[in-house]
């Protein structure tokens, strides 16, 4: 019997003849198919509860669970929980970056996460960002590397909370807002929905309010200030996109993400064309180009995955 | 409630791509991979123990494991061959170092005594992947679902792809489909809703 133990120990240690290893391997095959347990009344649901309690326990990191308390935006139906805590990043290959983590949304779906302070987090379709597992230091900072997000940013007046985006680091005093960056257009845009942000512009901070944008040309640093509607620029968190006045080119970005296709004019006035609309995220694509087209007398066509947009000639 | 806006993107992932976003530091997908998983290796590890908490010790062993080492796991195979396997070394281990599983040894002892050497195969991934399969069908209905539904988006988009001529893209947005549409159907997949 004490060659067996022996045995099963230089196998685990990996130490075995081929031999051995098939004779064990096949032995625990036979045991399992001949097994007598009865696996029916097991408490599935107790067991997976508590052994991932213990994993919990046992690993360096516990994945926090957020606890859903009322947020001013309407529920989501299913979260994308990127709870990270340091463990996790133990292996993070560049130790300057340890406490770094990226995301990028997929094509065509929208995410959200929870950061470490309890920060509400939607990355939109296309969109990527990066933000620290934990905040240390005096202030929260993430980046949004490109596309668009919105953030519901828990209150905590003694850590400030920044995103920086391009060159420009966005401070934010408790508060529901949108920031739209698309590096290839030179376009960086922030809309607050409550509560205020201050961006710092051309030397001074300009300061933002509920249903308040600014809209950056980051090629040239030239800015412009308007009065929107800051719910309706969310809409997409909750499946709708709401185009208030919007310029058909951001349009077509939010599209190109939304559907996984491109989109392009044959006239290139066409890119500064004021729209409003408002369309479910779960329409179809046909649905949406015609509703645009019809409204506002343009003509598109598909070529596979590229649509164009033409002017409509009368 | 709005079906668009469901983005758990996780569970049409496949188990490695899992790995790798759990690698760059995802603790969803570590969960994601744990909900797949422990209950296969559960079921594994208790037909041969027949021992509640032995069991629960071995899957929380795996799993932490898969935790601190995730970075330097090197798979051969699947991810699935790779808990499958690291279910049975602890299995094994836990044979030989507990008193309570000496029936198990003189079964051991036995087998190796009347076993033609000539007539064994290899175990290969394969079988290891029929095993597993076979563990999917003694789990509860409700788990069975979630596991064969990650696995038949995550695993055979390729295969299915290939037996219909259709892009990989096609399939695998036609199965994602399929499932919200029937997570829809079934509430208890809204986590907080």
């Amino acid at each position: 019997m004490h060659d067996i133990k022996k045995l099963l120990k230089k196998y685990v240690a990996g130490k075995c003849t081929p031999e051995e290893q098939r004779l064990i391997e096949q032995w625990y095959q036979q045991e399992s198919d001949a097994s007598k347990a009865d696996t029916s009344g097991l408490p599935f649901e107790h067991l997976e509860k508590n052994i991932w309690q213990k994993v919990q326990q046992q690993t360096a990191a516990p994945a926090k669970r957020v606890a859903m308390h009322r947020y001013t935006l309407l529920r989501i139906a299913a979260l994308l929980l990127l709870i990270a805590g340091a463990g996790t990043l133990m292996w993070m290959r560049r130790p300057v970056r340890e406490n770094w983590q990226e995301v990028f949304a997929p094509k065509t779906q929208s995410l959200q996460l929870v950061l470490d302070d309890g920060t509400r987090v939607w990355l939109n379709a296309g969109g990527g960002m990066r933000y620290p597992a934990h905040f240390t230091g005096a202030d929260r900072k993430i980046e949004l590397l490109s596309g668009e997000m919105c953030l519901d940013v828990k209150q905590d007046p003694a850590h400030p909370f920044m995103v920086k985006s391009e060159q420009i680091n966005i401070r934010v005093l408790g508060t529901v807002f949108n920031v739209r960056h698309y590096p290839q257009r030179n376009f960086l845009q922030v809309t607050v929905q409550q509560g205020k942000v201050a961006v710092p512009l051309a030397g001074k901070e300009v300061v933002l309010l509920p249903d308040e944008q600014v809209t950056v040309h980051t090629g040239s640093a030239a800015f412009s200030k308007a009065s929107v509607d800051g719910t309706a620029i969310n809409g997409w968190t909750t499946g709708k996109f709401l185009f208030n006045n919007e310029r058909l080119d951001v349009i077509a970005l939010s599209l190109e993400n939304r559907y996984g296709i491109q989109i392009s004019f044959a006239d290139s006035s066409l890119a500064a064309y004021r729209i409003t609309a408002g369309i479910e995220t779960t329409d179809s694509l046909s649905d949406v180009l015609d509703m645009l087209c019809l409204a506002n007398k343009l003509n598109c066509t598909a070529n596979g995955q590229h649509i164009i947009f033409r002017k409509q000639i009368h | 409630m709005h079906p668009s806006t469901y983005t758990n993107q996780l569970d049409n992932l496949s188990d490695e791509a899992l790995l790798e976003q759990f690698r760059q530091g995802s603790a969803a997908a570590f969960e994601e991979l744990y909900k797949r998983f422990w209950g296969v290796l559960y079921l594994q590890a208790y037909r041969i123990l027949i021992h509640e908490e032995d069991a629960q010790d071995i899957v929380q062993e795996v799993f932490t494991t898969l935790w601190t080492k995730g970075r330097s796991i090197e798979l051969s195979g699947s991810l699935a061959a790779y808990l499958y396997v690291a279910t049975r070394n602890r299995v094994l281990n836990m044979l030989a170092s507990k008193r309570t599983y000496r029936h198990h040894l003189s079964s051991l002892k036995q087998s190796l005594s009347a076993a033609d050497n000539n007539s064994l195969q290899y175990i290969t991934e394969k079988e290891i992947t029929v095993r597993m399969e076979r563990e999917i069908n003694a789990l509860p209905a409700k788990m069975r679902e979630v596991f064969e539904l990650s696995r038949k988006s995550a695993l055979t988009h390729k295969e299915i792809a290939h037996q219909l001529q259709l892009s990989q893209e096609t399939v695998k947005k036609q199965i994602s489909n399929a499932i919200r549409t029937l997570r829809h159907k079934m509430a208890h997949f809204s986590l907080f809703c």
